[in-house]
């Protein structure tokens, strides 16, 4: 066989193999409902030193105003609305911001679980930079001296999807016996990244979803590992300077780990950046800040038979797993969002450009209320109806 | 009869160590989660101890914690009486961290 041939066979077999990737990737491409991530206009500069402000438009006065009212209409037995702060940005401006009597726009606002999200973003940083691949193991610190671990063939993607196979599920937050308790305020939460990695694996990788603070908190381990300086400096110049995020504050653990799984800190209008970037492709005044695809990443469920409304630590819009979280239901707009205990939402919503940002306590109001009336702010705009 | 007057100190020892453990995990569970929660409140979200502590997460037992700022202002202690209090200590910068 001349070199010739073996040059054409070897063509033969990366278009063969390029072929292959190609379908694989339509394969697990998502249904055409999904809503293309509008363009920033050219005419709305992006809120990085303040925000565009405006009216809503293409919007039902009477139901936003009917919304708003049920949002901060509960209250907790100290008489404090459970709805603390709601913002609405629409075409890149703010249409909407009230705050509840003893907050306002100076308020840091913290996550509860709305912070994962924050480990998506910096993880899709370090992927842009090439410092972290979505398909290399996770390989948290306790597995690497034990040869032939399979905890060790765990991938970052998986534990982004919250695929890990690991037993490390949250369980009820008021139980004794809840991991997360014990994770976040009991005997092992002085390392939460080696408490979350102790323990067996109970799936194959990749198979199985189960909701995770612990996983979160092995990535979040990860990005510290890999941030080549202090992750909060690392934060500082890649992150909160470029969206201009003043207020953005994470907490750790004492092994210096953050605590992104739960303890996420800012005002609802960096809350509402970060939302923008997502809903903008992760561009930002023209620098990208996220890699291309990465969002389209972030909000395509995640491949596992009993998931249906998790992406990649963002939650989605559509028909739920066996006891997983409903989202907003079969509603006709695509969303995806960051969400959090005590009804922590920042929604995404591409076909309307909006980002909403509810943030509070759920003292005396509950899920469905919560989704009804946020549910009911993002209808009363019309689809496609940022001014153009 | 001296058998069962045996076997009900026994039991009372029994559970009374069972109970002890119990409290004891709880107390530093459920300290921990006080003090943490608090603390966090405070030091990031500015808001004074009493408005943040009437805004703790409703968890069984919650109320038989005692809680309180720790006296020089850095942070929140919180336990069930007679057993050694869980501390988080803030800095406006950092939030807070719990002591073990």
């Amino acid at each position: 066989m001349g070199c010739h041939t073996a040059a054409r066979m070897k063509t033969a077999l990366a278009s063969s193999a390029a072929l292959l990737i190609l379908l694989a990737s339509l394969a697990n491409a998502q249904p055409a409902a999904r809503a293309p991530l509008p363009p920033q206009r050219i005419d709305v500069p992006y809120p990085t030193r303040g925000w565009p402000r405006g009216d809503p438009q293409h919007a039902d006065h009477t139901e936003l105003e009917i919304a708003l009212g049920k949002l901060f209409a509960k209250r907790s037995a100290a008489g404090v609305a459970d709805t603390r702060a709601v913002l609405v940005v629409q075409g890149g401006k703010l249409v909407i911001e009230r705050y509840a009597p003893g907050f306002d726009a100076g308020t840091r606002f913290r996550s509860w679980s709305a912070g994962k999200s924050l480990v998506n973003t910096w993880l899709g940083i370090l992927v842009r930079d090439g410092r972290v691949s979505l398909d290399e193991p996770l390989d948290a610190r306790s597995w690497r001296a034990r040869q032939g671990d399979p905890r060790r063939a765990i991938t970052v993607r998986q534990a982004l999807n919250m695929t890990t196979g690991l037993a490390n599920e949250d369980g009820d937050a008021g139980s004794r016996d809840s991991f997360i308790g014990d994770l976040l305020f009991g005997y092992d939460s002085g390392d939460t990244a080696l408490t979350a990695a102790d323990v067996a694996l109970e799936h194959e990788p990749g198979t199985h979803w189960a909701y995770s603070t612990g996983t979160t908190q092995l990535l979040a381990r990860l990005v510290a590992d890999r941030a080549g300086e202090d992750w909060r400096t690392f934060t500082a110049r890649e992150l909160n300077q470029p969206l201009g995020l003043s207020s953005l504050l994470v907490e750790a653990d004492r092994a210096n780990t953050p605590l992104a799984g739960a303890y996420v800190w800012a005002t609802a209008a960096d809350w509402a950046r970060l939302g923008l970037l997502y809903l903008r492709d992760g561009l930002w005044e023209g620098q990208r800040i996220l890699p291309p695809g990465w969002v389209d990443f972030t909000r395509t469920p995640a491949p596992a038979p009993n998931n249906g409304t998790y992406g990649a630590h963002f939650w989605l819009n559509g028909e739920p797993g066996p006891e997983q979280y409903a989202g907003f239901g079969k509603r006709g707009w695509d969303s995806f969002e960051m969400n959090g205990n005590g009804g922590q939402f920042v929604v995404i919503v591409p076909s309307r450009d909006l980002v909403v940002v509810r943030l509070g306590e759920m003292h005396s109001c509950t899920w469905q209320e919560l989704r009804t009336s946020i549910g009911g702010l993002i209808e009363a705009f019309a689809p496609g109806g940022a001014p153009r | 009869m001296k058998w069962v007057a045996g076997f009900c100190v026994w039991l009372v020892l029994v559970l009374g160590a069972a109970g002890f453990v119990v409290a004891k995990d709880g107390s530093y569970l459920g300290g921990g989660f006080a003090a943490k929660e608090i603390c966090s409140c405070m030091v990031l979200g500015e808001r004074d101890f009493e408005a943040c502590r009437a805004d703790l997460m409703p968890v069984a037992g919650l109320s038989w914690l005692e809680t309180a700022p720790l006296a020089d202002g850095t942070g929140v202690r919180s336990g069930l009486p007679g057993f050694t209090p869980r501390v988080a200590h803030g800095k406006p910068e950092l939030g807070c961290t719990l002591e073990p």
